[in-house]
């Protein structure tokens, strides 16, 4: 499977005539993506906003943000399962618009409990906030979207992620005709020497309603765990529709993720890439957690695996399912080496790790995410005027733990934070 | 820069264990090791006096004599306070421990003490109070003055220490974030072809210890025990009148149980981010049984429910603010004779 | 009471009894109502057994008809 990867990057979003993108500026018009929005009677109305960084704006009411991807060429289509047949993707060619993000922000029409009420997401797209939040490095199509003929919160999500993806791919098509900057060609080559095989472990949430991840267009909350080539990860196989926004893993780092990028860096150089195993976290009991933990075990061992990257989405009790899963392989004879994100506290002086087992002893922290952070008054807010959870006015300045900022604990792997020892 | 420098009455050549209860007094300069220290520090720092105070004198009277030495020291208004190095000196290390830590919190001036990683004092003083390693004997003298006088420069400039690791002193048990140049998984796939190359490697994160508690005695007769029922799980009355956070909680509550024999749907909700409630709304005795123990309370299986239960939310709970709910909670149930605890876990 | 008995074990919980979903530890929406009572009455006099329990290091408790 070869997969050849355009970038088109994307420094400037504005809004004209035509949309078309040319020397890093995409420029949109405007009455166009809202009509393609709009094209769900489910969506009742869309606001378009855009942000950059560094420019001072406060996003409110974050849900998914979507790296453009549109295939130019090959089987599949860019984001499988949703912008056409759930047919094999990561081969041929790509087109992504890099560094840019379609980024929906709304509120859900019914009132929800429980692990389904809505969780702020908030991006800061200056400092301090953004040294730590996603999306504060790319440049946002800020999708400000009403309810409308949606019948349940499920429903109107369905519509959400839908316009999100057809406007990533829409937009991404008008590079279709024209000449890369830059081209990288993606094959898992079977490297001319013994190299260690490592497969990763991708493990995502797949809790159910609003803590979903999507594989080909499908919820991943019934499955069992699976074997994707990283190809399809690339074209978007995997979408993100975990709302516990905090720790939600966003599709444009499913589709960019470190692990991936790490492993394909090295692969053929000092690493055999085997694959991505990719398994849910959140198993209702223990029997379901050690089920799934033996399934990865297994699927690894097929591979033939020497060794393990192991990563996981969210936190709280999918810690246990990934402690497991460690514990399993490392039971089979495959060593591994985990991503771990920290608590602590305020002041790093609590435990950092939910659950552990004695196996887990190469851990790489992404840092502490319940330290504190005092962000000053934004220049600007998008999303409404108050925070959706605490209340508070959101054009003042805010004193909040790192983790309620926007898919900040995947963020803070990417951007090389971790906890050390004072 | 003005620094005062603490030693024990064998370092200042006043004596050994005869004359270990020499009292606290105070000299211009540098007094023994102070001699090296100064000649470490260089010419950005002076030691404008020394404190002496006999090993015995303070282990025994301790609380009389860590203000005298403090009061002693204050008359030098120093920048930074160095004490030791104590080496593996057990009752020397104590008295550095306390000093610094005195220095720090009652009279808001930095301090770092020296000694070996395994001494007594490293154990009760590491969280509070900066201790720079050493050998264990005296031998090392030369290494650990120069080691200390590198921390007590970047103290008396008022410099935050950076990590434990990079400043060279014994980890204080706080955990804070810093940038790298490359990802958390890069760093793993790091650590993990250096494993599989058979190569040591070292863990980004200790694997965390808890305390164990020693178990209560068992109860001797459940048909007199006085049971309460307590929980995590967010459980409160419509409308969560009293605002339970949904995560990160800062509060726990108790509510009547009255003469209820069961929870009905509707007479509750679910102030919990981490779970799906749908099934404990259709039956909150999913979450807090209260109906099999009103059975039990009417069989004589137990002998009574406490009238209220206890709840907090424990999505994720900051670990030292849960503690102090259990502890609150455990006093208030002391308080009313209760004999056992059904903690329910979501 | 937890479905995590696991990580009660490692936390140093003493008496453990386990429950069946982390969403509802006693609660087996499955059954029929009554089956669920009965059900949930055995889970707590488990719970009152475990206390009559000499026990001393973490201990966990496997109720009966519990399920997986």
């Amino acid at each position: 499977m070869r997969l050849e990867l355009a970038s088109f990057p994307v420094r400037r979003v504005v809004l004209g005539e035509q949309t078309a993108w040319r020397d890093g500026m995409l420029t949109l018009d405007g009455g166009g993506v809202r009509r393609l929005v709009l094209e769900d009677p489910r969506i009742g109305d869309v606001g378009l906003e855009i942000a950059h960084p560094g420019d001072g704006t406060r996003v409110l009411r974050v849900l998914d943000s979507v790296e453009p991807l549109h295939k130019v060429a090959g089987p599949s289509c860019a984001f499988p399962g949703f912008n056409g047949p759930p047919i094999t993707a990561g081969a041929g060619r790509t087109h992504r618009l890099a560094g840019c993000s379609v980024t929906v922000v709304t509120e859900f029409p019914f009132p929800a409990t429980g692990v389904q009420a809505f969780e702020e997401g908030i991006i800061e797209t200056s400092d301090p906030g953004a040294a730590f939040c996603a999306g504060a490095d790319r440049v946002h199509l800020l999708l400000v979207l009403t309810p409308g003929l949606a019948s349940t919160n499920v429903d109107y999500d369905d519509a959400v992620r839908r316009a999100a993806l057809r406007v990533a791919d829409r937009l991404a098509s008008v590079t279709a005709a024209l000449t890369p900057a830059d081209v990288e060609t993606f094959e898992l080559t079977a490297p001319g020497r013994a190299l260690p095989r490592v497969v990763w472990l991708h493990q995502v949430r797949a809790q159910g309603p609003m803590v979903q991840s999507f594989l080909y267009g499908h919820e991943m909350s019934g499955m069992v765990p699976t074997v994707l080539h990283p190809n399809e990860l690339l074209d978007g196989a995997i979408v993100g529709g975990n709302y516990k926004t905090g720790s939600k893993t966003p599709t444009y780092l499913h589709t960019r993720h470190p692990s991936l990028r790490a492993l394909y860096t090295r692969h053929g150089r000092d690493v055999d890439f085997a694959g991505v195993i990719v398994a849910r976290g959140h198993h209702e009991s223990e029997f379901l957690k050690q089920r799934s933990a033996h399934f990865v075990a297994k699927l690894a061992t097929m591979l033939r695996a020497d060794g393990a990257l192991c990563t996981y989405e969210a936190t709280g009790n999918t810690h246990i399912d990934f402690m497991l899963t460690v514990q399993a392989l490392e039971q089979t004879g495959i060593a591994t080496s985990s991503v771990v994100h920290e608590y602590g506290g305020p002041q790093g002086t609590d435990a950092s790790l939910v659950d552990f087992v004695p196996e887990a002893r190469a851990l790489a922290s992404s840092g502490g995410i319940d330290r504190r952070l005092r962000l000053p008054a934004p220049r600007r807010v998008i999303g409404g005027t108050h925070l959706a959870h605490r209340g508070e006015d959101a054009s003042g300045a805010l004193d909040l733990p790192i983790q309620e900022l926007y898919a900040a604990t995947a963020s803070m792997n990417a951007r090389g934070w971790r906890a050390v020892e004072h | 820069m003005r620094v005062v420098h603490y030693v024990n009455q064998f370092f200042a050549g006043i004596g050994g264990e005869d004359q270990a209860n020499a009292p606290p007094q105070a000299r211009p300069g540098p007094v023994g090791p102070g001699v090296a220290l100064q000649q470490a520090l260089g010419v950005d720092a002076e030691i404008v006096g020394t404190v002496i105070c006999g090993d015995g004198r303070f282990a025994d009277h301790e609380e009389d004599t860590a203000p005298a030495v403090l009061a002693l020291i204050e008359s030098f208004a120093p920048d930074v306070v160095v004490a030791g190095p104590a080496f593996s000196a057990g009752r020397y290390g104590l008295a550095c421990g306390r000093v610094c830590r005195d220095v720090e919190r009652l009279q808001g001036r930095p301090a770092v003490t020296a000694m070996h990683p395994e001494n007594a004092a490293v154990e009760l003083y590491r969280g509070d109070v900066v201790i720079v390693p050493t050998a264990a004997a005296a031998l090392g003298m030369q290494d650990a003055v120069t080691a200390l006088a590198r921390v007590t420069l970047k103290l008396g400039r008022g410099e935050a220490l950076g990590p434990a690791s990079v400043d060279g002193y014994l980890p204080r048990g706080r955990r804070l974030n810093a940038r790298t140049d490359a990802s958390a998984s890069a760093r793993a796939l790091d650590m993990l072809l250096t494993r599989l190359r058979g190569e040591p490697f070292t863990t980004e994160v200790p694997l965390p210890r808890y305390d164990r508690v020693t178990p209560p005695t068992a109860i001797a007769d459940a048909t007199r025990m006085r049971l309460a029922l307590v929980t995590e799980a967010g459980l409160v009355p419509p409308g969560n009148p009293d605002r339970l956070e949904w995560v990160r909680a800062t509060k726990w509550l108790k509510y009547p149980l009255g003469a209820k024999r069961d929870l009905e749907a509707g007479d509750y909700e679910v102030v919990h981010g981490g779970y799906d409630a749908a099934f404990a709304m259709q039956d909150p005795d999913r979450l807090l049984p209260l109906d099999a123990a009103r059975e039990l309370e009417r069989l004589g299986e137990i002998g009574a429910l406490l009238d209220d239960y206890y709840v907090t939310c424990g999505n994720h709970g900051i670990l030292s603010q849960m503690a102090t709910h259990a502890r609150e909670i455990a006093i208030d149930l002391r308080a009313q004779n209760v004999d056992a605890v059904l903690l329910v876990a979501t | 009471m937890t479905s995590l008995a696991s990580v009660a074990l490692k936390v140093g919980a003493n008496r453990i009894v386990r429950g069946s979903r982390f969403s509802h530890p006693c609660g087996q929406p499955g059954l029929t109502p009554d089956a669920e009572r009965a059900w949930r009455l055995a889970l707590v006099r488990a719970a009152v057994s475990a206390l009559r329990t000499t026990v001393t290091e973490p201990t966990l408790f496997e109720p009966e008809g519990s399920p997986a």
